[in-house]
């Protein structure tokens, strides 16, 4: 069928390169050039040129390779293999994740530091609301004090100014009674220029002031 | 030779054929690592774990070379596997030859570094010297030689037929080294990449193709 004139392309010399390395199958359709092959002093000439090129490659790429794998390498290879195999199963240490430090016994100190911050805090407040009353409490009588010797005097005069409202603030130790007839004093007082418009509509002054006068 | 179907047994020429490299085996020890692993018997574990080393790290820093083709990162894949191998030897299957449980298991770690590696690549515009540019592997190597001067004609012939490999596509490339030069099975090939048998062949047939026509177009220029 193939005649000797005819003769082998590249595909099949390197499909029956392949065969022979046992990289590759024949089939059925591979017989007719083989017998070709076995007959034909060209194209056999051409495979083995062919494998010749291709075992040269193959003998190229190993002994590069092999340049690469000395004994000194592989040894030093091995060596570090053995290492870390050796570290495993020694147990390798652990460090501590910085994640994991805030749960560790890192975190004794930092508990201890905060107790001593809320006491100090607690103890800062406590001296503060101490010397607050202190100073407060003191200043409140002065005002107080001042407040009741003032308003005999000014009432009967009938031109009251009105409490300020840290007077008001500041006299914790006024009864209700009081607490509400100063408001009254300060609603009748005519001069309160605020009020004055309301007080002439709704208040008859000769009426309201002496009953206000009569509770000081 | 594998053929398929009668007609070709008598089909002339045909060699026996099966992969001419060595076949480290090692499963043998394999078993013994695994048993002494089971065993709690550390040292008799480790013992056996050195020799299985020996015997497969040359072979596995070819491969690792080939796929990579960067010294210190096939050294690191190589070491790698060693570990994951001892790591999980519990589930190494004695049916199954250490082999190709082995090179599969490097296959993957170089894949995986070839993959950190492009990662890398994509960021850097610059100093590829490492391992931006595939390397000749021919300069992977310092060529060995009895003289001065074979080590030059050596070097010389090395570096052109290596030349004419790198001008395959990365892919025929890998496989022609794992198959044509390693001589691993395109069955194994195929594990090792995760590709078809089939789709391994053909790559392997085309890259040869390829491969023959650099080195025919290299010697018409000299």
């Amino acid at each position: 069928m193939f005649a000797a004139k005819r003769h082998l392309d590249d595909d099949v010399l390197i499909r029956r390169y392949l065969a022979d390395r046992g990289l590759a199958a024949l089939d059925a359709s591979d017989e007719a050039p083989l017998r070709h092959l076995a007959h034909c002093p060209a194209c056999e000439a051409r495979y083995d040129a062919l494998r010749d090129s291709l075992d040269e490659t193959r003998e190229a790429a190993i002994a590069t390779a092999e340049a690469v794998c000395t004994d000194d390498r592989l040894e030093h290879q091995r060596e570090r293999v053995l290492r870390r195999i050796d570290a495993m199963q020694s147990g390798a240490k652990v460090l501590p994740f910085p994640a994991a430090v805030q749960n560790g016994h890192a975190t004794a100190q930092p508990r201890v530091l905060r107790r001593w911050v809320a006491a100090a805090a607690a103890a800062g407040l406590l001296v503060g609301l101490a010397t607050g009353r202190m100073v407060f409490n003191g200043g409140a009588e002065t005002t107080a004090d001042a407040g009741r010797q003032i308003a005999p005097a000014s009432a009967p005069a009938a031109g009251r100014q009105a409490p300020t409202m840290r007077a008001l603030h500041g006299e914790p130790t006024l009864s209700d009674e009081e607490f509400l007839s100063e408001i009254e004093l300060a609603t009748a007082a005519p001069r309160t220029r605020e009020l004055r418009a309301i007080y002439a509509i709704t208040m008859d002054e000769s009426r309201s002031l002496p009953r206000t006068l009569g509770k000081d | 030779m594998p053929v398929r179907g009668d007609r070709t047994a008598e089909v002339p020429g045909r060699a026996a054929g099966p992969a001419d490299r060595p076949q480290p085996g090692g499963s043998e020890e394999a078993r013994r690592v695994k048993a002494a692993v089971l065993a709690g018997q550390t040292e008799l574990a480790r013992e056996a774990f050195a020799e299985l080393v020996g015997l497969h790290q040359r072979q596995a820093m070819r491969l690792a070379l080939y796929l990579l083709r960067d010294a210190a990162e096939a050294d690191e894949a190589v070491q790698d596997a060693f570990v994951k191998v001892f790591t999980h030897i519990l589930s190494y299957r004695e049916d199954l030859p250490f082999e190709a449980w082995f090179t599969r298991i490097l296959a993957n770690t170089c894949r995986d570094r070839q993959k950190a590696r492009r990662r890398r690549e994509r960021w850097e515009t610059i100093g590829f010297d490492r391992d931006g540019q595939s390397r000749s592997a021919v300069e992977m190597a310092q060529a060995p030689g009895h003289s001065p001067e074979d080590a030059l004609l050596g070097s010389e012939r090395r570096r052109e037929l290596m030349s004419a490999i790198d001008t395959l596509p990365r892919r025929q490339r890998d496989i022609l080294l794992l198959c044509h030069v390693e001589g691993q099975s395109p069955r194994d090939v195929a594990e090792m990449t995760g590709l078809t048998e089939s789709t391994v062949r053909v790559h392997l047939f085309r890259a040869l193709r390829k491969l023959r026509s650099a080195l025919e177009a290299g010697r018409v220029r000299r």
